[in-house]
């Protein structure tokens, strides 16, 4: 159920966790909505009532829960007062330092004095409907607050202040400057648009169908500052991903077991490179397996691939290397690979696999010659041609190699994060469909100015462009533009 | 039995026609009260129906059974499709017509529809009892009592004309005004504004110098408007065509201080895309020369309307800026040009029925909503007509989407955005144009006129077999192959040839082409070759237009309760709660093309209308 079709009732004060789920230290609990103060009243104790104090003031004191008088954590009150808050109402946030467990009882405290659970894009919905921020706007705070790094939360902002709805209104002009002029020569016959102007009209729309395409351009820049850049590590069971995520991750959340095939469905983590979100997927082995359950990890781990921005292969270097190289379908993608010989401590078989992948396979070698040839057999699908693929030496173990890894995969990222065309527009998936609408549109208009009975024909196309830039930045919103935006955002934002 | 439904309608004119007309033909008795019973049908500007935008409206109107497709193509002289080079979307029907003609031909019209009563008076005040209109009383004294009322006053109420200095109180040229009216309905809590128009001289034909001027033919063979009841037509005049020129610039702006428009005199604000020749001159001073079509009043006459060169300004100076035109050095002027100011009523107080909102039973329709033309207010007329009849029987309100008709567009656009100058119909103002074209109007439209009883059974029928036929044809093309042998185009030429459907996409490739790549089509009437044509050559577009329809739909086709309390609703801003009160928007489609009206209103409006409705 999205939230744009479900009951919001505004007479309600809402409250949620606002903070993702599962990251350590600081946590936020926010109410909002027209008791909000009244309740936070009910649960804080400090040295005044909320109720007495100033929007944009913070207040130190203790979340309690009213049932029990118990004291549930220390905590610092934000105040907002509407409609000078995010959701355009009155607002409490809660920042509290003790985990899930204390936010969770801090929101219990919150129902138990009368506020309700927040449905999932709620305070965004609030403020939306509280006339607080615009699409655009709306999503640019969910991409806010889901960003990873520092870098993304720069993206986010510059979003947040309006240079992508200003450089929509301003292609938006271009196209209705166009239109206007085909307008008036179908409805004034005095007016009737020459040939000489038919070129005009053309170049202008040439010239706004370009900006569009710049913008497209940098939805990749935008999708990776948003959903980090993903690397899915692969290789046969027991070649050490799980070793090697761990080390990534510097945690312990993979099971790491001399079982092969342990790690059956597929774990994520990210981690900052050089400021740049790395999405590190951690698969299941990739064999042939009579476990259903596992045989499901390794469909889910040859997606994860072909969805992947980068591959790292892992070769256990302790057992025979011939059955672990990979095997790759040769449409997949342009993903750049590098596969690493794993378990270095032991054994080195750098020189054999890179041998073995330059002599039977088709990639590029160290001085760029690609070679062809089939890895197993004349039917089995060959590596693409990839420039980026490497051959490396590690140990997940004991860390050696894994600099030259993460160099490798920055030097992935690097094109990305240069591709700064036109500015910093983070640009999500529902802007790109909506500007690859505009381009279809635009390009189509270009096509009906040839012809001769096409003045209308063209018009309709302009207007079209015109119309699915403005679904961007929400002036001409149908319903599922706003399901659309709504239903993705989490429960809190 | 009850018995039937009495209603007046007060006008003459294009609206009151087809007011009347709809009234009577689903079995109200009418009375037209008309100041002038032989005024009923005048053609108030030039003697011309359709055009750009317009011709559309009258197509419209003949594929539900309205009247003025019928008395044009009786009336008309000379028959032209404007935008012919451009695609069918906007290629609009336009007929030149004989005046005198036009007025008999709507007298007969009316005079043969036994429950239309006339009666000659001038309306001066209406009886309300309970917020309800009950009955009129006209100046002679006689109260006239009624179910409804539909006001369809064109530009009489309070109206003045202006000759250069000279004012008259006039509601068109030799009329006499209408008062009394508007005020008592300002009283009643109508707000009134004030627009003005104009009208060009009349010239004496025998002193127009044609050789200076380029010919206008009509079209060959001649196409009249009416699908439904179609009657031989001929054209049996030209129209010509010349240019003002810079001496004429010169001597209008010598002379600017003397045009009421200029000096102050006028008040009501005058259409922008109908400009007087003075707006002209004065606003579009970097163009060397205007266009002035020369229009024949009729066949027995030698009077030429001079489209282009409305003006107010003192007859001899209009003379005198006539005669700067090369070909009209010598010309003599039987009228001058004037312009007319009249109240009107900003249509926002309307319902999409047209019925007012202040007072129930009471319909606008015409000039009086802020419109200007013939055809705007036809089709006004006839939606009017028709809801007046319903509302009285209690039915469904009949409303017209702006999907399916321009007259929908255009009656949503009054109501939903009200005019800021008289409103005149484009294509432009139709954003679903591509599906709104002339040649499927009746497919569009036909089935509402046979629901509501003004299109016979045995007319919607002969409508329903063509369509068949245009079905079938199609369906025949896309799957008929010719060889590639027979193929003269190279590029088309690969193995087993082209579908006739793909033959016929192929740009400059007709219908009538087919047959000579050895295809052996059966001959059918043009409306079908040219249906199919139509559907084959753009079926891309129409597709895409189809779909968006579709999606356009979806907020249409919520209905917002009439008597929502817009004030009670919370997360509403004051701003979209004071126009959702005053627009009473009928869908969430309508509520969302009120002006300041913002997305997030929209989906505020919706939560409320879900949350009400579980
Ligand atoms: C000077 C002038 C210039 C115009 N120029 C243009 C132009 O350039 N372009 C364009 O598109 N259109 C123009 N028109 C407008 C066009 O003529 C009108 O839009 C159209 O005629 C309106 O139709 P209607 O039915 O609303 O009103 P009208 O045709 O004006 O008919 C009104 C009818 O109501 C009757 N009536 C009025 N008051 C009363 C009463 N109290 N009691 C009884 N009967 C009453 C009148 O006798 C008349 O029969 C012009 C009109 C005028 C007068
Ligand atoms: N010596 C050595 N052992 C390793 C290294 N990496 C992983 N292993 C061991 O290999 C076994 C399988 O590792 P695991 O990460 O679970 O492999 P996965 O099945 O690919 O996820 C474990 O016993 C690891 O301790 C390495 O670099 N050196
Ligand atoms: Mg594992």
């Amino acid at each position: 159920m999205s939230p744009s079709s479900a009951h919001v009732d505004l007479t309600k004060t809402i409250c949620a966790i606002a903070t993702p789920p599962g990251r350590g230290g600081l946590g936020i609990v926010r109410l909002s909505g027209p008791d909000a103060i009244a309740i936070a009243d009910r649960i804080f104790q400090g040295h005044s009532k909320l109720s007495e104090q100033e929007g944009y003031t913070v207040h130190h004191g203790f979340a309690v829960d009213s049932r029990t008088h118990a004291e549930i954590d220390e905590v610092l009150a934000t105040l907002f007062r509407a409609p000078r808050s995010y959701t355009g109402e009155d607002l409490v946030e809660f920042s509290a330092h003790g985990g899930q467990l204390v936010l969770s009882r801090i929101v219990d405290a919150c129902i138990a004095a009368e506020a309700i659970p927040a449905q999932p894009g709620e305070f965004t919905l609030r403020a939306f409907l509280n006339g607080r921020i615009d699409l655009t706007e709306a999503e640019a705070v969910a991409d806010l607050i889901a960003a990873k790094t520092d870098e993304s939360s720069a993206a986010a902002l510059a979003q947040l202040k309006g240079q992508l709805h200003e450089e929509i209104l301003a292609l938006r002009a271009g196209i209705i400057a166009a239109l206007a002029r085909l307008e008036i020569g179908i409805d004034f016959t005095e007016e009737d648009i020459a040939p000489s102007e038919i070129a005009g009209v053309r170049d202008r729309i040439q010239e706004v169908r370009g900006r569009v395409l710049r913008l497209l351009r940098s939805y990749d820049r935008g999708r990776v500052l948003r959903e980090g850049f993903t690397v899915v590590l692969a290789g046969p069971p027991n070649s050490g991903k799980s070793t090697l995520f761990n080390r990534l991750a510097q945690d312990e959340r993979a099971i790491v077991t001399d079982i092969p095939g342990t790690t059956r469905d597929i774990l994520r983590e990210y981690i900052n490179l050089n400021g740049w979100p790395v999405c590190i997927l951690d698969t299941a082995g990739m064999r042939e397996s009579a476990d259903v359950v596992e045989r499901i990890g390794v469909e889910r781990a040859e997606h994860a691939i072909k969805e992947a921005d980068g591959v790292i292969w892992l070769i256990d270097s302790t057992t025979d290397v011939t059955p672990q190289l990979p095997v790759i379908d040769e449409k997949s993608n342009r993903t750049p690979w590098a596969i690493c010989c794993n378990k270095s401590d032991v054994s080195s078989v750098l020189s054999i696999v890179s041998q073995r992948l330059t002599s039977k396979s088709e990639i590029a070698s160290e001085h760029g010659q690609p070679v062809e040839h089939d890895i197993g057999g004349p039917d089995t699908p060959v590596r693409p041609r990839c420039d980026d693929t490497r051959v490396l030496e590690i140990s997940a173990k004991t860390g050696a190699g894994i600099d030259e890894l993460l160099k490798t995969v920055s030097a992935w990222i690097e094109p990305i994060g240069t591709a700064r065309s036109g500015g910093t527009f983070a640009i999500n998936d529902r802007h790109r469909r909506a500007l690859q609408s505009a381009d279809a549109a635009l390009a189509s208009a270009l096509e009906s100015l040839a012809r001769a009975d096409g003045v209308e024909l063209a018009a309709f196309d302009a207007r079209n462009a015109a119309l699915h830039l403005g679904e961007i930045i929400g002036e001409t919103t149908t319903e599922d533009v706003l399901t659309e935006v709504f239903k993705n955002f989490c429960i809190g934002k | 039995m009850t018995r039937s439904p009495r209603i007046i309608v007060i006008g003459g004119g294009h609206a009151g026609i087809e007011a009347a007309c709809a009234a009577a033909g689903m079995g109200a008795i009418v009375a037209m009260i008309t100041q002038d019973p032989q005024a009923i049908g005048r053609m108030s500007c030039n003697p011309a129906i359709g055009g750009i935008g317009k011709g559309q409206i009258v197509r419209e109107l003949d594929a539900m059974g309205g009247r003025m497709g019928l008395l044009t193509d009786r009336a008309g002289i000379q028959f032209k499709i404007l935008n012919r080079r451009k695609g069918p979307a906007v290629q609009s029907s336009r007929a030149q017509c004989d005046r005198r003609l036009y007025q008999s031909a709507a007298q007969d019209e009316i005079a043969a529809i036994a429950n239309i009563k006339i009666a000659t008076d001038n309306v001066r005040s209406l009886t309300i009892e309970n917020n309800r209109v009950t009955a009129v009383i006209g100046d002679s004294g006689e109260t006239y009592p009624a179910d409804a009322v539909i006001l369809a006053a064109g530009t009489f109420l309070e109206a003045v004309t202006h000759v250069g200095a000279e004012r008259k109180s006039e509601g068109r040229f030799g009329e006499p005004p209408s008062r009394g009216l508007s005020g008592q309905l300002r009283s009643l809590g109508f707000e009134v504004g004030r627009l003005k128009t104009g009208t060009p001289p009349r010239l004496d034909g025998s002193s127009i110098d044609y050789s200076l001027c380029e010919i206008q033919p009509g079209d060959q063979p001649p196409r009249g408007f009416s699908r439904r009841r179609p009657i031989p037509i001929a054209n049996r005049a030209n129209c010509w065509l010349t240019y003002t020129t810079t001496e004429t610039h010169q001597l209008i702006t010598d002379n600017i201080g003397r045009s009421p428009l200029y000096n102050g005199q006028i008040s009501g604000i005058g259409p922008r895309y109908c400009p007087s020749i003075e707006d002209k001159v004065m606003k579009f001073a970097e163009k060397p020369r205007h266009q002035l079509f020369l229009e024949p009043e009729g066949m027995g006459t030698d009077e030429i309307y001079i489209n282009g060169f409305s003006s107010s300004l003192p007859a001899e100076v209009q003379l005198d800026a006539l005669r700067t035109i090369p070909a009209l050095r010598d010309v003599k002027m039987t009228r001058p040009g004037y312009a007319v100011e009249y109240d009107f009523f900003p249509p926002t107080q309307l319902h999409l029925t047209l019925d007012t909102k202040p007072i129930n039973r009471l319909y606008f329709c015409g000039q009086i909503n802020g419109t200007s033309g013939y055809e705007e207010a036809a089709g006004q007329g006839f939606v009017a007509g028709v809801n007046a009849v319903l509302a009285i029987r209690g039915e469904e309100p009949f409303i017209l989407g702006r999907c399916e008709s321009y007259i929908g567009v255009m009656i949503d656009d009054l109501v939903t955005l009200g005019v800021d100058e008289p409103y005149r119909m484009f294509t432009s103002r139709a954003e679903h144009r591509l599906h709104l074209r002339e040649d499927n109007t009746e497919r569009r439209l036909a089935q509402h006129g046979f629901r509501i009883g003004l299109v016979p059974a045995n007319e919607y029928d002969a409508l329903c077999r063509r369509w068949e036929n245009i079905d079938r044809c199609i369906a025949e093309f896309e799957k008929t192959a010719i060889p590639a042998a027979s193929i003269p185009f190279p590029g088309i030429k690969r193995q087993g040839g082209a579908t006739l459907a793909e033959l016929l996409r192929i740009p400059g490739v007709s219908f009538d082409d087919l047959n000579g790549f050895g295809a052996q089509i059966a001959p059918v009437e043009t409306l079908v070759s040219e249906a199919v044509e139509i559907a084959i050559k753009y079926e891309g577009y129409i597709e895409r237009q189809a779909r968006q329809i579709e999606q356009f739909k979806r907020l249409e086709s919520q209905r917002i309760p009439a008597d929502l309390h817009y004030l009670g609703l919370t997360g509403l801003r004051r701003e979209a709660k004071d126009k959702f009160t005053r627009i009473r928007p009928y869908t969430l489609g309508q509520a969302s093309r009120i002006p300041g009206i913002t997305s997030s209103d929209i989906a505020v409006l919706m939560v409320h209308l879900r949350t009400n409705s579980n």
